[in-house]
C-alpha cells in the first residue's frame, strides 16, 4: 500500500475531479443539443422565425444555469490540473490539463465566434422591422453551425479527459 | 469492460448535457417568442430530431447500463455492479419520460395549425417543459451513477 498522495490533498481532488466532470459533461451535452436538435429544426423554419428564436435564446443564455456550467468548466479545470500537479498526482494532472486545454478551445470559440455573431444578430434588431431577413440569416447561420459543431467536439474530447483523470484517480488512491 | 463503461459515461453525459441545455437555455429563449414562431420552431424541431445522431445518444445508455450489469455482476465486481443497477434503472425512467410524455406531447403538436398557434402552444409548453426538466434530473443521476460504477470498480 504504497500511496504517494497525502489523504488530506486528496480529498479535495478527488471532489474537483468529479465537479469536472459534471460541468463538462453539462457543456458537451449542451453544444450536443444544439448541434444535433435545435439547429437542424430551425434550418427548416422561415428566416423571420429563425432570426426571432435565436435573438431570444442568445438574451436569455446568460443565466443563473448556464453561466456557472459555461466559466466554471474553464476554471473548475484549470484549478483540478493545478491541485493534482501540486499534490503529485501526475497522471491526474496529465488528464487534467488536456480536459483544461480542450474545454479553452470551446471557451474561446465561444468568446471568440458565437458571441459576436449573437451580437450581429441582436443589432439587426426588431425581426418585423428588418427588410432583408434572408440576408441577415444568411451572415450568422453558416459560421454559427460550423462553430458549434467545433465547440462540440473539443468539448466532447474535454469530457473523455476528465473521465481518463478520475481513472488514474481510481488507481492512486487503490494502491 | 472498459469501453463498455466509457461509452456509457459519455452518452449518458452528453445525454443529461443535451436536456440541460433544452432546460436551461431553449425553452428560456422559447418562451419569450411569439405563438406562432413557437409553434413553428418545436414543429421542425420535433420533425428533424429522430435522426442518427441523437438516435444513437438516446439509445445507447439505456442499452448499455444493462450490459455492464451483467458484466460487473459476473466478474464479481458488487459495488460497481450497485451503481450499474442505479445507472440503468435512472436510464430507463429517462426513457420512459421521453417515449410516454414528451413525444406524445409533440406528436399532438405536430397536429396543430399555425392558425391556432396560441392553443396549441398552451396545451404543449407547459406539460412539457415540466417533464424536460424531471429527465434532466433523471438523465444527471444515471450520468453520475455511470461514473461511480467506474470509479468502484477493484
Amino acid at each position: 500500500m504504497v500511496n504517494t498522495i497525502s489523504q488530506p490533498k486528496l480529498v479535495p481532488l478527488t471532489t474537483l475531479v468529479w465537479v469536472s466532470l459534471g460541468l463538462v459533461g453539462l457543456m458537451a451535452g449542451f453544444f450536443y443539443a444544439y448541434s444535433a436538435s435545435v439547429m437542424v429544426g430551425l434550418k427548416e423554419v422561415s428566416d423571420t422565425t429563425f432570426i426571432e428564436t435565436m435573438q431570444w435564446i442568445n438574451a436569455t443564455v446568460r443565466n443563473v444555469w448556464f453561466g456557472p456550467a459555461f466559466f466554471g468548466s474553464l476554471i473548475v479545470t484549470g484549478v483540478t490540473a493545478v491541485i493534482a500537479y501540486v499534490a503529485g498526482a501526475r497522471k491526474v494532472a496529465a488528464w487534467m490539463i488536456a480536459a483544461c486545454a480542450l474545454y479553452a478551445v470551446a471557451f474561446f470559440i465561444t468568446m471568440g465566434v458565437s458571441v459576436p455573431l449573437n451580437y450581429e444578430l441582436r443589432d439587426a434588431g426588431d425581426v418585423a422591422a428588418i427588410a432583408d431577413p434572408a440576408a441577415v440569416r444568411a451572415d450568422y447561420e453558416g459560421s454559427w453551425v460550423r462553430w458549434n459543431n467545433a465547440r462540440t467536439v473539443v468539448s466532447t474530447a474535454s469530457l473523455l479527459a476528465v473521465g481518463g483523470a478520475m481513472r488514474a484517480l481510481g488507481r492512486s488512491s487503490d494502491r | 469492460m472498459i469501453v463498455v463503461m466509457v461509452a456509457l459515461i459519455v452518452t449518458s453525459g452528453l445525454l443529461a448535457g443535451f436536456f440541460f441545455a433544452w432546460w436551461c437555455s431553449c425553452m428560456v429563449g422559447l418562451k419569450r417568442v411569439s405563438d406562432t414562431t413557437f409553434v413553428e420552431t418545436m414543429q421542425r424541431i420535433n420533425g428533424v430530431l429522430p435522426n442518427g445522431r441523437f438516435a444513437i445518444l438516446f439509445f445507447a445508455p439505456v442499452l448499455l447500463a444493462p450490459i455492464l450489469v451483467w458484466l460487473l455482476f459476473s466478474d464479481g465486481q458488487r459495488v460497481a455492479g450497485f451503481w450499474s443497477v442505479v445507472a440503468t434503472i435512472f436510464s430507463a425512467i429517462t426513457f420512459v419520460i421521453t417515449a410516454g410524455r414528451n413525444v406524445p406531447l409533440n406528436n399532438d403538436l405536430a397536429k396543430a395549425q399555425l392558425s391556432d398557434a396560441t392553443n396549441a402552444r398552451k396545451a404543449f409548453e407547459g406539460p412539457w417543459v415540466r417533464w424536460n426538466t424531471l429527465r434532466t434530473l433523471t438523465s444527471t443521476v444515471a450520468f453520475v451513477a455511470s461514473v461511480l460504477a467506474l470509479v468502484s470498480r477493484s
